[in-house]
């Protein structure tokens, strides 16, 4: 291969990438979040973890910019892809704040509920996963994942397509929250450990990538993150 | 090896044609003999693409005594039919393989001959063959004998020997097209559907592949009418025709994958789509599973099609890095209704207002001069209508409202609405968005856009029941796209 092949080849194909995914944007504040959080974070994570209530709000929206915003590609995409050229990115955009708005809420919330009571929430971590292992049996949680999917007919531009676009951020993003709420909740109950979010993503990524994800395998992970919240966090 | 043939249709033959006469003797075995719970008996197969007790014709006093099997059962087996996805066609293509053996069994159990084939009804044969096959009409054989391959539940019309129109069996479209599947969230439509991921099941509305809009949506409402089985997914595989209609699709694909004009065609090599388990019943009442990687040679499931040479030159391996979807390309938006609007008994009208860009009026010409390689898309989004809607003929820029069956040269083509109650239940949790359909007028565009006094700043696109029995239905929205 020549040079200008050898270094055409790799452009080209991340400029494939970009065009096949643009919001593409949202990976580098994914990263980014997680390197936030790796910095300040702890591996295992701690099962009374100090902070201000706003400290604990803002890694939890950190946590969601991590762990959430890289499995919206295709959604995003959707949006733009239905969509003027010159309003793409603003679509894009949109789409990402109605997104959050649902988990920034329900982050708001779990953040009072374990700065408020630190003593209950020494438990909070197992509890949370349990549920979140229990829920990943019931068939209304697969109804709810399928809604965080649904789309709608978006008004092609104008104040419509905006209020649109985020109309179908938010309403995918709550059905988002109820679907995945649990398991976020149990990581963050952990102070947001590294453990409890690689192994929360990737149960994501699972559910994600597979056509029919078997309920096992969320149960599987969910339930050792319980395990291990159990061991590791009821004893400190 | 098993040759699956053309279905005979010969009007009053001297003699019935064996195949089908075996065919219904094996179907009233399987329907009268053989208990619901039975994964042999015919309602169990049709249960198998697709069920609701509130439309099972069988759900009747007469079989009171007949229950259904454990729900484990049925949560396991029942209802997995696949549409509007890329297992759309290995899914039922692995349903006619399981089904065929136990037909088979069945026959040769009551005394038949050994090695039956499941026949096609290739509507595009010959006009006759637009006529549903004789011998799915008559009530009796010669001589008296139930003929359990005619029930009164479909269209009169066809039912009566009426020919399917030649939109409704419009089969070249999907032929033409060069690619097997769409990544899941584009606009755009290829033979095989689009791939679908999980609980996203089409992220939002998945558009229907290319061959399962037409011919196979367009004839499953045809044939079902207003009131048969064939129009609603949750009875249509106890109609017998149902059978021979996707034996039919199904040889359509192997038609499909043996073209190498402009392209060599294949299916899909990455393991989500060759890896994908599906589980049934076979002759022998086993539970047995298949994977779409597995059944795409049919020769490996010990069947070919007549008429059809065994596919034995190899793939060129360039030629697999693109099997799944179209290399990243822009998709354009060119112009798109404002808000939902309706379509009731009567042609619906409305007007896409094309933004004017920098350049004015002759931009806009120059935008209707579609690139060499790129396509015009035409899309109806987010349609919800109520169950056995019907199909409506989507026409652009006619000259006179309501007269679409006069211009043909303005026909963009037939959507169908085929199973909007599974669609609405979200079945195995696929978004509850409603239908998307894409037609590709590239061709239409480029013939409408050198008319004289063409308006390139509005397009405007009519939707026109096909059937008196059509329903009013809700478009979402209407768009045209450059992709």
């Amino acid at each position: 291969m020549s040079v200008a092949g050898a270094v055409l080849r790799p452009t080209r194909a991340i400029a494939e990438a970009l065009e096949r995914h643009p919001g593409w944007w949202v990976v580098p504040a994914a990263i980014a979040a997680w390197v936030a959080m790796g910095r300040h974070g702890r591996l295992g994570g701690s099962a009374c973890p100090e902070g201000s209530f706003a400290a604990r709000w803002a890694s939890f929206a950190l946590m969601v910019v991590a762990m959430m915003l890289p499995l919206r590609l295709d959604s995003i995409r959707w949006t733009v892809e239905r969509t003027f050229d010159w309003r793409r990115r603003r679509a894009a955009v949109e789409y990402v704040v109605g997104f959050l708005a649902p988990w920034l809420a329900a982050g708001a919330l779990a953040s009072w509920w374990l700065q408020t009571s630190p003593g209950e929430s020494r438990w909070a971590p197992v509890l949370a996963f349990d549920v979140a292992a229990a829920w990943a049996l019931f068939p209304a949680r697969e109804r709810w994942m399928g809604a965080s999917r649904r789309t709608f007919a978006l008004a092609p531009d104008g104040l419509r397509a905006d209020v649109d676009c985020l109309r179908l951020g938010a309403a995918q993003g709550l059905a988002c929250v109820v679907s995945c709420g649990p398991l976020m909740l149990g990581c963050a109950a952990t102070g947001h450990g590294a453990i409890a979010m690689v192994v929360g993503a990737s149960i994501g990524a699972y559910e994600q990538a597979t056509f029919r994800p078997r309920p096992f395998g969320t149960v599987l992970g969910c339930g050792l993150l319980a395990i291990w919240s159990t061991g590791v966090l009821g004893g400190t | 090896m098993r040759t699956r043939s053309m279905v005979s249709i010969e009007e009053n033959p001297a003699t019935p044609d064996a195949t089908l006469l075996w065919y219904s003797r094996a179907i009233g075995e399987m329907l009268t003999k053989r208990k619901f719970a039975d994964p042999t008996s015919w309602r169990f197969q049709g249960a198998i693409h697709d069920y609701d007790s509130g439309t099972d014709p069988f759900n009747d006093a007469a079989h009171a005594s007949d229950g259904p099997p454990v729900g484990s059962i049925r949560t396991k087996f029942w209802r997995k039919c696949q549409h509007a996805s890329w297992f759309f066609l290995p899914w039922h293509r692995m349903y006619l393989y399981y089904f065929e053996q136990i037909v088979a069994d069945t026959i040769v159990k009551l005394g038949g001959p050994a090695g039956w084939a499941l026949p096609f009804w290739d509507y595009n044969a010959s006009p006759a063959a637009r006529a549903l096959p004789w011998a799915f009409r008559q009530p009796t054989w010669p001589g008296g004998e139930t003929n359990y391959l005619a029930i009164a539940a479909r269209d009169p019309a066809i039912q009566a020997g009426a020919a399917l129109d030649l939109q409704t069996i419009e089969e070249k479209a999907a032929l033409d097209m060069t690619l097997f599947s769409t990544p899941l969230t584009a606009p755009d439509v290829e033979f095989g559907g689009p791939a679908v991921k999980n609980h996203s099941g089409g992220s939002g509305g998945p558009p229907f592949g290319g061959v399962e809009s037409s011919p196979h949506n367009n004839v499953h409402v045809a044939v079902g009418g207003g009131d048969g089985w064939m129009i609603d997914p949750t009875t249509a595989a106890l109609d017998p025709i149902f059978w021979l209609h996707h034996c039919n699709i199904d040889r359509l694909w192997e038609r499909w994958i043996r073209q190498t004009v402009p392209v060599q065609r294949v299916n899909p090599t990455v393991k989500t789509w060759t890896g994908e388990p599906f589980s049934f019943y076979d002759a022998a009442k086993k539970v047995v599973k298949l994977t779409p990687g597995k059944i795409v040679e049919t020769t490996k499931l010990d069947y070919v099609y007549e008429g059809l040479p065994v596919a034995t030159a190899p793939i060129a391996p360039v030629a697999r890095v693109a099997a799944t979807s179209r290399p990243a390309v822009r998709t354009t938006l060119l112009g798109a209704t404002k808000a939902a609007f309706r379509v009731g008994t009567a042609a619906a009208e409305v007007a896409i207002a094309m933004p004017r860009p920098a350049g004015g009026a002759a931009s806009l010409r120059a935008q209707a001069a579609v690139p060499a390689g790129r396509r015009v898309l035409l899309h109806l989004e987010h349609v919800d209508c109520p169950d056995r809607a019907g199909s409506y003929d989507v026409f652009i820029d006619l000259p006179t409202a309501g007269r679409g069956r006069g211009h043909p040269d303005h026909f963009a083509g037939r959507v169908s609405m085929f199973g909007p109650r599974s669609a609405a239940r979200g079945k195995t949790g696929r978004a509850k968005s409603g239908f998307s359909f894409v037609l590709n007028i590239t061709d239409l565009y480029r013939r409408i856009a050198g008319m004289p006094g063409w308006d390139p700043s509005k397009i405007r696109v009519a939707i026109h029941p096909v059937h008196r029995w059509s329903k009013e239905i809700k478009v979402g929205r209407v768009s045209l796209s450059l992709r």
